[in-house]
């Protein structure tokens, strides 16, 4: 019991000073304002009503709404076969395989951004074997510095954090199942739309509400191989906090930001039921 | 419950992305650990003791601050000098207004200077107290001064500079470039490289539009720039975010010409075998002053003078020069320096300066920002 209750002291110990905090800090900076480089401690909503008022913050929440959006779908996608594959194929090979799909965890969240931009560069990888086998003439500009780049990139972050969640349910799926569904009669793909699937799909969602968090909030990969047009909704929160000196409105857009988010995970909490996945 | 451990795993692999990508503003601390040198400072005649024991808090820049100078100094008084380093201007403000630590000296550039006199963080220089003010570069001095006198008094001292020049390509670019409008010029389409920072990408394209004042315009001037930066915006290649980014760019040819972020930018894709050169255009250059300034409640105000005054000694200088080439503010120290160290540094052209425009405090941060951001949001 003892040691139950040292470890209950010190989660909580981590919630409130690393959770709780931080975003009550947040909360009341939001409600303050700026003049003359210094904070102003009075209650407004006013940067509230700026989000609402100027129309590049609504743009650029659904741009970036958007370009989550397509990376989690893409994420997802690419992650099930992945995942199936593993699992059913993988034979001795599964561990390996499935270190081999975590792998560019394993490399710098910079360093990865860094890597794409001479993948995709004009004197890049790509362009080299595309030149060299006279598939182009030229090399292409088009690869690098725009959403293709930045799509591409944020991909490669999210597709290990959308794989464990999925391949983790496909694994808990029992053998016999699938069995039973031929004995009745079903054929692969049919046992794998009525059985397997449904099964599995509580793991889609945390797989695509995983790739859809990490790509929504990011700025890095954006303004690094983004272009001209490389902003999101992160880069107008972290130019809030520069010179600009103007955290009360930081604050603001990332509490909706926050509060967005939180909606999104409740309103798929049914989809993608945890704790479905964790009754056998 | 294999599955919850998964997650277990999976979130703390989250948390760590997530506290690595802050992990950027590195600070440290240096408390002059290293090789002695054997020029000691000499300011002769005065009382060494008095200062036994103290120490100086300082907030600096990387490469402010080097053993090299710092050693002679602390053991010539036997005094401490305790560094802090800051990463950015916002980290640096950040700390200093913070006031959980009393700085005795800070570094920033001139056109902060403003901002920390009106949070009344500074106190003012006593230039009576300095003797190496009168080696100090002249005109260089003066365009300083404008920024960080104030009724008055004076409350920073120059002690390194450095321009914003353009640099081209001239394996790619044969004409001669003479002015900013090269980065609009639709021959370059996809090939120019331009700053993503609002203060500073504003007052360019405010020197190109041949405003007054680059950092003291109207709404209507603003909305000029933004017109302009619009029109340039279908040519660039990318607005690079950092040295080692904009460096990048140009030694891998994705950029043939650009807005630099220094010199020491150029010379360094010169070392990787490039060729690419600077450019101060007709319409002039940016260009910054860093100064030192001594903290509102300095605990020894005097010892804090004896430093600055050490620090812009023509000795110093020319260390500094040729440790991170940037510019020298005290004139003497050029005969301490190899031809090919005075051209690097520009120390060997007085009318240099004449064509540099001050980095000072813009009329508004937060406009400059917002008109940046639409720019990069516009489609």
């Amino acid at each position: 019991m003892y040691g139950k209750n040292l470890m209950l002291i010190i989660i909580s110990i981590w919630v409130l000073l690393f959770i709780v905090l931080p975003v009550s800090a947040m909360l009341l900076f939001s409600f303050w304002s700026v003049e003359n480089f210094q904070v102003i401690h009075s209650f407004n909503i006013q940067n509230y009503a700026k989000f609402f008022h100027d129309p590049i913050y609504l743009s650029l929440f659904g741009k970036t709404i958007k370009l989550a959006l397509i990376v989690a779908v893409l994420s997802a996608l690419i992650s099930y076969p992945l995942a199936l594959f593993v699992n059913h194929r993988g034979g001795t090979y599964k561990t390996i395989l499935f270190l081999g799909v975590l792998a560019p965890l394993w490399v710098g969240y910079l360093v990865r951004i860094y890597s794409w931009r001479s993948i995709l560069g004009e004197s890049g990888f790509i362009n080299s074997l595309l030149v060299l086998t006279g598939i182009l003439k030229q090399p292409s500009s088009s690869l690098l510095f725009n959403s293709f780049a930045v799509v591409i990139t944020m991909l490669c972050i999210s597709i290990p954090f959308t794989f464990i969640p999925i391949y983790s349910a496909i694994e808990k799926i029992p053998g016999n199942l699938a069995q039973a569904a031929a004995d009745l009669g079903a054929n692969g793909s049919r046992a794998f739309w009525t059985v397997t699937f449904p099964l599995s799909l509580p793991g889609v969602v945390t797989g695509f509400m995983f790739a859809f968090i990490t790509s929504f909030g990011d700025y890095m990969t954006p303004s690094l191989v983004g272009g001209t047009s490389g902003i999101m909704y992160g880069n107008i929160i972290q130019t809030q906090f520069g010179n600009s000196y103007n955290w009360p409105l930081g604050a603001a857009l990332s509490m909706i930001m926050l509060l967005f988010i939180l909606a999104l995970i409740a309103a798929t909490r049914k989809i993608g039921n945890v704790q479905a996945i964790f009754e056998e | 419950m294999r599955l919850k451990n998964v997650l277990i795993l999976l979130m703390s692999i989250v948390i760590l992305v997530g506290l690595s990508g802050c992990g950027g503003n590195a600070s440290s601390e240096n408390t002059g650990a290293g090789k002695a040198s054997p020029t000691a400072p000499s300011n002769g005649g005065e009382d060494l003791a008095k200062f036994k024991g103290e120490t100086i808090n300082v907030l600096s820049w990387e490469g402010y601050q080097e053993d090299e100078w710092v050693k002679p100094f602390e053991q010539k008084y036997g005094v401490t000098v305790k560094v802090t380093y800051a990463g950015s201007v916002d980290e640096m403000f950040a700390k200093a207004a913070s006031g959980s630590v009393k700085y005795d000296l800070i570094f920033m550039d001139g056109g902060s200077v403003n901002r920390y006199h009106k949070m009344n963080l500074i106190q003012p220089i006593d230039l009576t107290k300095l003797t190496n003010t009168k080696q100090l570069i002249e005109n260089m001095k003066s365009l300083n001064d404008k920024h960080v006198v104030k009724d008055g008094e004076t409350y920073a001292v120059p002690f390194a500079w450095g321009s914003l020049p353009m640099m081209v390509n001239t394996d790619k670019i044969k004409e001669p470039i003479d002015s900013w409008n090269a980065l609009w010029d639709s021959k370059y389409n996809g090939k120019i490289v331009t700053l993503d920072d609002a203060a500073n990408q504003t007052a360019m394209t405010a020197l190109l539009l041949g405003f007054e004042d680059p950092y003291n315009l109207t709404d209507e001037q603003l909305d000029q720039v933004k017109k302009k930066l619009l029109e340039q915006k279908p040519l660039v290649r990318t607005y690079y975010s950092g040295f080692e980014d904009g460096k990048n760019l140009m030694a891998s040819d994705e950029g043939w010409i650009g807005f630099s972020m220094g010199p020491t930018m150029i010379t360094d894709l010169q070392k990787e075998g490039k060729n690419i050169v600077e450019v101060i255009p007709k319409e002039g250059a940016l260009v910054w002053i860093d100064n030192a300034v001594i903290g509102k409640d300095a605990k020894d105000p005097e010892l804090v003078h004896v430093y600055i005054d050490y620090l812009i000694s023509s000795e110093v200088q020319a260390q500094l020069i040729k440790k991170t080439s940037y510019g020298g503010v005290n004139a003497d120290s050029a005969s301490m320096l190899t031809a090919e160290e005075k051209k690097v540094s520009h120390m060997d052209d007085p009318n240099y300066f004449n064509n540099l425009v001050y980095v000072a405090f813009p009329e508004s941060f937060e406009k400059r920002v917002k008109l940046w951001n639409e720019i990069k949001a516009a489609q």
